[in-house]
């Protein structure tokens, strides 16, 4: 029997979750389980299973890194996807799992299922453009769970969309430049131009130009578990198409003009984040505007143009959707059973739920860099590599950061002030999952080197530099 | 016979489609009726689908005329769902033409106002077309690409409802297409850009509904 080749894997099995986990999402359990299975399943074959040869799982033979042609498309998992997925489909199993206890819409369960097989797609496409396209649909699917039914604002969820829809023809036109510069060598100078619309439409989709766009305002408006997931899951795999894009035209990192754009978009984004973050009102759009500012960090270290940078980058990107996910886990908790997540609603909050409150200060803390935790590695080594060009900019950094912890801390001043709600109860599962996150993202902060092979071997398969 | 149908179509697809696209384009932006608004991006949907014609097989454009046209019958859909919602409410006091609201405290859809965005739009546009040339495309279409995007940029900043960004959007999306139809090798991407366009006007329609409902019940709520 001819094995069963992993691309194959990679999209029927979402998919085919999907079908089962719409007839049964009026049913959050079983919808939640079988999703997070599924998820779960995948990421771990992601991980495990050689890309070189077959391997058995349950006694099938299976070949993970054999190429399928679907409609003249040649469909490949090479390292850079495969630790890419195994990133995304293990938060996407973590988020399925606490959905289960905090209700985030019954869409969610199935299309979530459908958005990570696209994100499978994308990772498998060899063709940016066409991946450009599929980011785009994964994009506007992600608008009925971000909805999710409910009723009230849809700002957050129209801005989303508008956004993620102006950024495909901003990037095909980045690609068709970059692609049409290789075929005539007379017209290099398209490289160039081909840098604006790919530093637009990547802009936009990071919310870093115009400035947080559409972050805070998802955060405010969204389920928080899916903010979680867009915010982690949907910019890596915004990344993801955006390395594919330097991978197929000859646009490069190393360019200075690239480096100063990536530098310049990092620094703003990353410093008025955490300035921001220390103004607001609300947990919401405090963890919008910290997810915003973490995010500076990640272009700042593309920014620095070099293999070693773009490691640090994708180590980034991995230490952070844990930051994300717990952070995500906290407020979801806070939003469903405190109802509300303004501070001055919140008052008491914190000695009902303590769990939920610690995972969220910690979650915010992560996302600012504090030491100990996930994402203490990566902004400390970004701190040291600008503060060693221009020493003004580590004071800059320091106090940015401690915007997001300013902020934090007057959230949770307000939630430990005022009488203790005793309308409230811990939710059990809930708690030891963000339990186990709070772990992780420790962890993360002790060993952050832990995704540091996968992260590797990714920037060897894509062979930027 | 074919060639009469392909000379009837090259000069339909010349000079007439590309007034006809300016002028969608322009009612898509000044009109605060939502029938006109979809009307006018129906057309637009079609002259588009003409004038990629001079670049592409017949087919590529008959599958575009269509993604529009579905694309458009689901906005109107939602929309008329909605007005089915909203109650009867008083006549208003504005003045009104064809759809066109034409006082100044009209708001964002002001008349006066969307005609003055018109008139900036219109110089930021000849100024873009006189600096950027592109050899692979007519003029004029370039040209037409230009003026969609402009007034849909300007529509979706001083828009904010669904109903207003949703067909802003198609149009930026639609203009892109009309220009990267005519190099565009890939018909993968080409086919796709068809099914984004789909799900775009489906993602526009559930938020139409969504705001529709909400607006329904805070109305209920009110004594």
């Amino acid at each position: 029997m001819n094995p069963i080749p992993g691309p194959f894997l990679l999209l029927a099995l979402p998919l085919l979750a999907a079908v089962i986990a719409y007839m049964l999402r009026r049913w959050a359990l079983p919808a939640a389980l079988l999703s997070a299975a599924t998820a779960g399943t995948l990421a771990l074959l992601c991980i495990l299973l050689p890309l070189d040869r077959s391997a058995f799982v349950l006694g099938r033979e299976v070949a993970f890194g054999r190429p399928v042609v679907v409609l003249g498309h040649n469909l490949l998992l090479d390292p850079a996807g495969q630790a890419w997925l195994a990133l995304v489909f293990a938060l996407a199993a973590i988020l399925f799992l606490l959905a289960w206890r905090i209700p985030q819409g019954h869409t969610l369960f199935p299309l979530g299922l459908v958005i990570l097989g696209l994100y499978a797609l994308i990772a498998l496409l060899q063709d940016a453009a066409v991946a450009v396209v599929v980011l785009g649909i994964g994009a506007t699917l992600t608008v009925f769970i971000i909805q999710g039914g409910r009723l009230g604002s849809v700002r957050g969820a129209q801005r989303f969309l508008v956004i993620s829809l102006l950024a495909v023809p901003l990037l095909l036109t980045a690609i068709w430049m970059g692609e049409r510069s290789l075929l005539n060598a007379e017209q290099t100078a398209l490289v160039r131009d081909a840098l604006l619309p790919a530093a637009l439409g990547f802009g936009l989709l990071l919310a870093a130009f115009p400035f947080g766009t559409w972050m805070p305002a998802l955060a405010a408006d969204a389920p928080p578990l899916i903010t979680g997931f867009i915010f982690a899951a949907g910019s890596a795999m915004a990344l993801f198409v955006t390395l594919l894009l330097f991978r197929n035209t000859p646009l490069s990192l190393t360019d200075p003009l690239t480096q100063t754009v990536f530098q310049l978009a990092g620094l703003v984004i990353a410093v008025l984040g955490g300035f921001i973050a220390a103004a607001q009102r609300d947990f919401g759009r405090l963890f919008g505007y910290a997810a915003l500012s973490d995010l500076g960090y990640l272009l700042l270290a593309l920014g620095f143009g070099s293999s070693q940078g773009l490691t640090l980058g994708l180590l980034h990107v991995a230490n952070r959707a844990a930051a994300l996910a717990l952070a995500a886990g906290g407020l979801a908790i806070l939003r469903h059973w405190a109802a509300d997540d303004r501070f001055d609603a919140l008052g008491g909050v914190a000695r009902r739920l303590p769990i939920a409150t610690a995972g969220m200060m910690l979650g915010l803390l992560a996302l600012a860099g504090f030491p100990f935790t996930a994402g203490f590695a990566t902004h400390w080594a970004v701190y040291r590599a600008m503060s060693s060009e221009q020493w003004i900019w580590a004071p800059i950094f320091l106090i940015s950061a401690a915007g997001i912890a300013v902020g934090a801390v007057r959230g949770l001043s307000a939630m430990l002030d005022g009488p203790t709600r005793d309308d409230l109860r811990q939710p059990l599962i809930a708690s030891w999952l963000l339990l186990g996150l709070m772990a992780v993202v420790l962890l993360l902060g002790i060993a952050p080197q832990l995704f540091l092979g996968p992260v590797q071997k990714a920037v060897e398969a894509l062979a930027l530099f | 016979m074919e060639e009469a149908f392909a000379e009837i179509l090259n000069t339909l697809a010349g000079t007439p489609t590309l007034i006809g696209l300016m002028l969608t384009a322009a009612i898509i932006f000044l009109t605060s009726d939502w029938r006109l608004s979809l009307t006018a991006l129906l057309l637009q949907y079609i002259l588009l689908g003409l004038a990629v014609t001079r670049s592409a097989p017949v087919e590529i454009a008959l599958v575009k005329i269509l993604a529009g046209v579905l694309a458009v019958f689901i906005l109107y859909l939602s929309a008329r769902r909605v007005q089915e919602m909203e109650e009867p409410s008083a006549p208003s006091q504005r003045m009104h033409l064809s759809g066109l609201q034409l006082g100044w405290d009209a708001g964002p859809l002001g008349l006066p106002l969307r005609l003055l965005a018109l008139l900036l739009t219109l110089l930021a546009v000849v100024l873009a077309f006189e600096r950027v040339h592109i050899s692979f495309m007519p003029a004029d279409l370039f040209l037409a690409a230009l003026w969609l995007t402009g007034l849909a940029m300007v529509s979706l900043i001083i828009g904010h409802t669904p109903l207003r960004v949703g067909p802003a959007v198609l149009s930026i999306v639609a203009a892109f297409d009309l220009v990267y139809g005519g190099f565009a090798s890939s018909v993968a991407v080409v086919g796709s850009l068809g099914a984004l366009t789909l799900l775009a006007a489906l993602a526009f329609a559930y938020l139409i509904i969504i705001r529709g409902l909400t607006a329904q019940a805070e109305t209920e709520e009110t004594p």
